[in-house]
């Protein structure tokens, strides 16, 4: 582990401290949105909006590169598509409550087909497989004040309307009736997730984008009293997993994406075991 | 019936509710003074939980209004002490009880961003009411489930509104909890409008002082008049026996 840390001081490698640095960071909008998305129950709507990603990715390269479009980029793509996601799903949670999972799965997979045809119709090599597995390796500067600038967008909004989320969250009912904008906060709610997705998708990509927002909340609701407790110690495991798979993958010559969903995955694996043991020792 | 003697607390007005074409509600025309006690009965799927979400304005009706001291009950949430089902709750929620009965002062100026002392204050009181003080840092996942009813029943309390709506509190509550409830209720009777969904008839008869049936259609009868022939009909059997299959027909009500 000293090499791994020798390596991170090393000037020749800036790629390997922008991915600890990334990691680190992002890990606080992981937390704190990962919370609400497991206490929510989202986990399965945020999971629509990762896939749809693909499609304003697919969008941004194509636009770039065949209609030479310099400011459409695949990232600005990606954030467009995840915002109209977010809208849409609030939308027809509204409206639609019976048929809810179906069109949350025909976004899923239509966006996903839209990005895949358009990155299949752009001359030259566009591997999918970075977008859908991530690379942290490939983090430059600009994403790294991506997540700085998001880290204060998260943290700004969640403490102006902590006692308000954890309303829609506990009991949307309730919070309605007192008189409480419930459709606009949650709306809000989901605009965060996307943007927290987005970022994500940088780092584990987009297929394992739930694992790493969810499962450090779920580890962490077993222990937490309240959600500020969840989503402090949500934002501990999410940046523990992050370095340990860096870690990992570095010495083992893996790819970084998988191996950090593994470590979390692993981690929540052995949570609920020692949970049951636990419980099944007391009786 | 001090301040406001010629407006009702609630006031619903010919009206129809469906869902999908299916109606669930038909012509309903109920007045609520206040200060009054009303008990919903009625069998499952027969509309009561429907009414009382179309009476706080969570269900808006086909035709016909609803009206909340003269208000749309959009307009009128301040007026309410709503106490929903306990068992609707995610058993795991980390949520603190203090922190489900500040959540009765969302709406009130400020509330929303920071609960103030006051705010805070009135929580603990409202606390203090059910008896649950003690309880006030505990996770709400650590109580049983007659404890919280009565952190619910707090936080509508806590919201200061003057109609407390229940929707069936004693269901899956322990006997114990069940005659804290009630006395409670007693109490919070002298200066609350209270509307109660229930199975309880026996209870009802004693405290209510009106009994709305509510099967598609609503009948209202004043609790003196609850025979035992009216139970039977209601019930279609004993008291004790409590089925929820009995249809509230306008033919077996006729028998009054």
């Amino acid at each position: 582990m000293s090499e791994f840390i020798q390596l991170l001081l090393n000037p020749d490698l800036p790629f390997l401290r922008y991915a600890v640095l990334t990691g680190l960071l992002a890990s606080i909008p992981f937390g704190i949105i990962g919370t609400y998305v497991v206490v929510r129950r989202i986990s399965y709507i945020a999971g629509a909006i990762s896939h749809c990603v693909l499609g304003g990715i697919g969008i941004g390269i194509y636009c770039q590169q065949v209609l030479g479009i310099p400011w459409l980029s695949p990232i600005f793509g990606a954030v467009t598509v995840a915002i109209l996601a977010a809208v849409l799903l609030t939308l027809v949670s509204l409206h639609a409550k019976q048929r809810e999972d179906s069109v949350i799965g025909a976004l899923w997979a239509a966006g996903m087909a839209i990005g895949l045809l358009f990155i299949a119709k752009t001359p030259g090599y566009t591997d999918p497989m970075s977008y859908l597995f991530g690379n942290i390796l490939l983090i430059t500067r600009d994403d790294l004040s991506f997540v700085l600038l998001l880290d204060g967008v998260v943290i700004a909004i969640v403490s102006f309307f902590y006692n308000s989320f954890l309303a829609i969250c506990f009991d949307e009912e309730y919070a309605r009736l007192r008189g409480i904008r419930t459709h606009w906060l949650y709306l809000l709610l989901l605009c965060l997730t996307a943007l927290t997705i987005v970022l994500l998708v940088r780092i584990v990509g987009i297929v394992m984008v739930i694992a790493l927002l969810t499962l450090p909340a779920a580890i962490a609701g077993n222990f937490a009293r309240n959600i500020i407790q969840m989503m402090l110690l949500a934002i501990l495991l999410c940046a523990g997993f992050t370095l340990l798979g860096i870690g990992l993958s570095y010495n083992l010559d893996l790819p970084s994406g998988p191996v950090i969903i593994l470590c979390a995955a692993l981690s929540y694996l052995l949570t609920i075991l020692a949970g049951k043991l636990l419980s099944f020792s007391r009786s | 019936m001090t301040d406001q003697p010629a407006q009702a607390a609630i006031e619903i007005h010919d009206l129809c509710f469906s869902y999908d074409q299916l109606p669930v509600l038909t012509e309903v025309n109920l007045t609520v003074h206040a200060q009054d006690t009303l008990c919903i009965v009625g069998p499952n799927g027969g509309g009561k939980t429907t009414l009382v979400k179309l009476i706080i304005g969570s269900l808006t009706p086909d035709s016909g209004r609803v009206s909340i001291f003269g208000q749309a009950p959009q307009d009128a949430h301040h007026r309410f002490g709503y106490v929903p089902q306990h068992a609707i709750y995610d058993p795991h929620f980390p949520i603190s009880v203090r922190e489900v009965v500040c959540m009765g002062r969302l709406g009130h100026p400020g509330g929303n961003r920071r609960y103030s002392r006051s705010d805070k204050a009135k929580a603990m009181a409202a606390l203090k009411e059910v008896d649950l003080v003690q309880m006030a840092s505990r996770p709400f996942s650590a109580l049983s489930g007659g404890q919280r009813q009565r952190v619910l029943i707090a936080r509508a309390l806590a919201s200061e509104g003057t109609i407390l709506i229940l929707d069936e509190p004693t269901a899956n509550i322990d006997h114990e909890s069940e005659e804290h409830f009630y006395d409670l209720l007693q109490r919070l009777k002298h200066r609350m409008t209270i509307l109660m969904v229930t199975h309880e008839v026996g209870f009802a008869s004693t405290f209510f002082h009106r009994i709305a049936c509510v099967n598609n259609q609503v009948i209202i009868h004043p609790t003196s008049e609850l025979t035992g022939e009216l139970i039977q009909n209601m019930y279609g059997g004993d008291l004790q026996m409590i089925r929820h299959d009995h249809v509230c027909s306008e033919e077996g009500h006729t028998i009054v």
